[in-house]
């Protein structure tokens, strides 16, 4: 009886086998009329009035100031609206809750007006302070922002407040910051830096050090002044708050602030959602009833948006629903009443649920690169260019990666035009660069990208002949099917042409966000995605002081280029100077760049308002449901 | 008469010389064993996929040039042909190959992990059963506790734990061995992981088990014998009770060797057993099912190789149970 069971079960997977042979032995790849057809079904399966997209992953945050990974800011832009927003048709920026701005002095200071009438989702009238406010909550560092040195390094006074500096006033007329230096470094203050501050004769001191060296540094200093008076009678000193930020609301409908430069991609940039409104009225509660802690402010029954959506139903990992704001200044061009939000985790789960109509877009996946031949001549795949480039990102604090030539060597030994061929069916560019090509006249500075003898022999010098010697190290990666292929891939470059092994640990995305920003890792994937378009979205990844900055690559050097072009109002000198900030970062190998990526989904031929984009920035408030 | 008599001798010594040469316990599981026609079969396909899955990657190595980890990338995935009776995978590289890499690797893994199962769960077992009262209470408790903990969990639990502390240089001289048959480190990295947390996880039956068998058996007279004469109670434990409960912990041991593959195969389907480049039954699915809609292959043999395998496995643990354990076959 057994043996009959074996013998039918044998018998039946080779039936299976042969059947899914036969139904794969005609596959839509080059048949004569895949252009005419689409993958997936194409009637809307959830009605005119819904659309559900796909979003990867439930958010890290909800809180649009501190969002930072794509599922976060695809969140945010929808829920929380900025000053500017861009027309999707001409990519340039247009008013959204400011009506106008006048730039004045030369670009260095920016008054933006405020629409008449704005309102938060609860009926509260939004004005220039709720802004004041949210962007100082950015710059200050108990918010914890990621990008809190991107909105304190561009307004006057903002880095003081930022770094936490230490405020000295009381000169009678401008002080020599020379002499001050030496009166305070002689009382044993370790001193980075001493800057004026705008229009006053007050000097913002930067110590060196972090956390509790820093604070240290900081009590000597203001003690050595207030206590040991050594700069004199009359001068007093204290940390500085958030009024040094040359950031106002003149009025309910006016906020003025003052740049360290005449930043031509700033109003590009205050479209970024980290620069969105948050409602200061429900945080302060929120606080006020937790003890401080103000972190609960975005869950369901207490958040209060500015934009276009407001979330209304979560089911954790699952869903969330957002429905139309009622209170939003243009909410009668927003065209759909519901969006359903879904978290497939893997790219084939997101492909399946999209053929099937479950969902209309993709979302941030892409298809997956088994899958690119299959759906390629299919109507409803689109791949686009994109601002961003795929890199793998080291840990300069490790002895045996701090090394220039290993790191060289680990990436001339990368063959990135196979990857990009043969394991990503051709969807993306090899690329050597930090920048990605193209953005506002900017050429970017191209490394050597395969020479695998050289890899060897720069290896051998660095004292790993043969790859003899060279520790075993991980390799982390979030769980995501490409980033397992291109992995292997390269782990198979590295044994090939370097003797090189590397461990796979994968894990979670939110874990990988966590371990990255506490440099738990030795070199990981990485992808960065451009917030604006400008290069110094990718240029201040490699600062010193970034929030962004996880591989612990500095480089004093680069980083005074970088100031030094953020005050140049030459657009082409300006663009000179972060070429050479890249070339210094690529010649020391900060990071090891892979491709540049194009985005591929799959969309719905009913879903209208639906734009390319560089940046993959799609606003649910243009789309639509077409119905036939 | 005397005539008589002596006929008689020699009939009764015939008599004697048969019942003398008898039949012990063992070769009379064998009769039994040899007569189970599907356990015969299954245990010479085990043998068969054994000795396949052992020597096969190292033929395969030295006259075709394959290699389980080599990619050719530019090949890529490519339906079964002479050449590549199972295809190749995403990468390039010979699916049978990887396949037979995969199985040893699994079939390592099954041995190792029961058997470390058996002998932890077999000396656990016995001295809980001999020594009884409040030991046994005590013991029985802790392996309760352990069970109550989701099988899953404690394994998840124990492989990121274990993971931090590099275990794999005690094992060099094994690793060389194994890195010529197969050319691979067994004993490394998130491998040695699996074999210690499957062991450890796997022990618990096996406990209950053995206890079982030394409660009746330690009241038998031949114990009271031993212990009448002064015999210590190690002594009474490793002669006495564990031979007489072998046939039942070898049993067990077959069944467990299936039962731990069937683990590790889900484990690193779900990402948590083998890191590439190495394969392992579970791995090579895992990947297979993901492709399995454009390179049907490459989840078709490994799972039908996984399938004879664990068929024949357990064929042959039924056949074991029948032949060392008649009284609980059912005529």
């Amino acid at each position: 009886m057994k043996i009959k069971n074996i013998c039918l079960f044998v018998a039946l997977s080779l039936v299976f086998a042969c059947t899914k042979k036969e139904e794969n032995a005609p596959t839509p790849n080059g048949s004569e009329s895949s252009a005419e057809q689409f993958f997936g079904t194409t009637a809307p399966k959830h009605g005119k009035d819904e659309i559900w997209i796909n979003n990867r992953e439930e958010p890290q945050y909800m809180d649009p100031i501190l969002a930072a990974g794509v599922p976060d800011g695809n969140l945010a832009m929808n829920a929380f609206a900025r000053l500017v927003q861009i027309n999707p048709e001409t990519s340039q920026p247009v008013p959204d809750l400011a009506e106008r701005w006048d730039v004045l002095d030369e670009g260095y200071r920016y008054i933006f007006h405020l629409r008449e009438g704005l309102k938060w989702s609860d009926g509260q009238p939004l004005t220039a302070h709720d802004f004041e406010y949210s962007w100082k909550r950015l710059m200050n560092p108990k918010t914890g922002a990621q990008y809190t040195a991107l909105g304190y390094t561009i307004v006057e006074g903002g880095e003081a407040f930022g770094r936490r500096a230490v405020v000295i006033s009381g000169f009678s007329k401008e002080a020599a910051i020379d002499t001050v230096q030496k009166t305070l470094e002689a009382k044993g203050v370790s001193i980075e830096k001493i800057k004026p501050k705008f229009q006053s004769t007050d000097l913002f001191v930067f110590v060196n050090g972090e956390g509790k060296d820093a604070d240290d540094q900081r009590t000597k200093l203001i003690n050595a002044i207030t206590k040991s008076n050594a700069l004199g009678q009359g001068i007093s000193a204290k940390m500085a708050d958030e009024s040094v930020v040359e950031l106002r609301a003149l009025d309910d409908r006016q906020l003025e602030v003052r740049l360290v430069g005449p930043l031509p991609y700033f109003i590009l940039l205050s479209e970024f959602t980290c620069f969105a409104a948050v409602p200061k009225h429900v945080i302060e509660r929120i606080a006020k009833e937790n003890n401080g802690d103000e972190s609960s402010w975005v869950r369901l029954e207490n958040i209060v948006v500015s934009g276009a959506y407001k979330l209304v139903k979560e089911n954790f990992k699952i869903d969330k629903v957002y429905e139309k704001n009622p209170f939003y200044w243009d909410a009668a061009n927003v065209k759909t009443p519901r969006i359903r939000v879904l978290m497939i985790e893997t790219e084939t789960a997101a492909m399946n649920a999209y053929k099937v109509g479950e969902i209309d877009w993709t979302g941030p996946h892409e298809v997956p690169a088994e899958q690119l031949n299959q759906v390629q001549n299919f109507k409803d795949f689109h791949n686009d260019p994109y601002l961003g480039v795929y890199y793998y990102i080291i840990n300069h604090d490790l002895p045996v990666l701090n090394d220039v030539r290993v790191r060289k060597a680990l990436s001339l030994s990368i063959d990135r035009e196979t990857i990009t061929k043969n394991v990503l069916a051709g969807s993306y560019i090899p690329y050597g660069g930090l920048v990605p090509d193209g953005l506002a006249g900017y050429k970017s500075y191209q490394q050597e990208l395969y020479n695998p003898e050289k890899a060897k022999q720069l290896l051998a010098e660095a004292g790993y002949p043969e790859g003899k010697g060279f520790p075993k190290f991980k390799f982390k990666y979030d769980t995501k099917d490409i980033h397992r292929l291109i992995i292997q891939a390269v782990q198979q470059m590295w044994k090939k042409n370097l003797n090189i092994d590397v461990d796979m640990v994968n894990v979670e995305w939110k874990v990988y966000l966590d371990d990255l920003q506490k440099h738990n890792f030795e070199i990981a994937r990485q992808g960065w995605i451009g917030d604006f378009l400008d290069p110094y979205t990718f240029i201040e990844l490699n600062l010193s002081n970034s929030g962004n900055n996880h591989s612990n690559w500095k480089n004093a050097e680069f980083d005074a280029l970088v100031e030094k072009s953020n005050q140049e109002s030459d657009l082409s000198l300006r663009m000179q100077m972060l070429h050479d900030a890249e070339k210094i970062a690529m010649e020391d190998q900060a990071m090891i760049p892979i491709y540049l990526y194009t985005k591929t989904y799959m969309l719905k031929p009913f879903i209208k308002g639906f734009y390319k984009d560089y940046q993959d920035h799609h606003l649910w408030k243009h789309m639509w449901v077409e119905e036939k | 008469m005397q005539q008589a008599t002596q006929l008689k001798e020699t009939q009764v010594q015939t008599n004697q010389n048969t019942i003398v040469e008898g039949v012990s316990f063992w070769q009379d599981a064998w009769k039994r064993l040899k007569k189970n026609k599907a356990a015969m079969i299954s245990a010479y396909c085990v043998l068969f996929l054994v000795i396949v899955c052992f020597f096969g990657p190292f033929i395969l190595n030295k006259f075709f040039g394959y290699d389980f980890s080599t990619q050719d990338l530019a090949y890529g995935a490519k339906p079964p042909t002479l050449k590549h009776p199972f295809g190749t995978d995403y990468f390039g590289r010979d699916l049978l190959t990887r396949t037979l890499v995969g199985g040893s690797i699994s079939l390592m893994v099954g041995l190792i992990a029961a058997t470390v199962a058996a002998i932890v769960g077999t000396i656990f077992g016995s001295v809980s059963g001999f020594f009884g009262g409040r030991v046994d209470n005590l013991m029985m408790r802790f392996v309760d506790v352990l069970y109550a903990v989701p099988y899953l969990f404690l394994v998840i639990i124990l492989v990121t734990v274990i993971e931090r502390v590099n275990v794999g240089s005690i094992f060099d001289p094994f690793n060389t061995v194994s890195e010529v048959l197969m050319g691979l480190k067994i004993f490394e990295g998130r491998l040695i992981l699996l074999f210690i947390a499957l062991g450890l996880v796997g022990w618990l039956t096996t406990a209950r088990i053995v206890r079982g068998q030394v409660l009746s058996i330690k009241e038998q007279e031949f114990v009271q014998a031993a212990r009448s004469i002064g015999v210590s109670n190690t002594a009474i434990i490793f002669r006495h009770l564990i031979p007489n409960a072998l046939g039942t912990i070898i049993v067990y041991f077959t069944l467990t060797v299936p039962s731990m593959i069937m683990q590790e195969a889900f484990l690193s389907f779900i990402g948590l057993g083998i890191q590439p480049p190495n394969p392992s039954l579970g791995s090579l699915i895992s990947d297979g099912a993901k492709q399995m809609q454009l390179y049907w292959w490459t989840l078709v043999f490994p799972a039908i190789f996984l399938a004879i395998l664990l068929y024949c496995l357990n064929f042959v643990g039924d056949g074991l149970r029948d032949a060392l354990d008649p009284k609980e076959r059912k005529e």
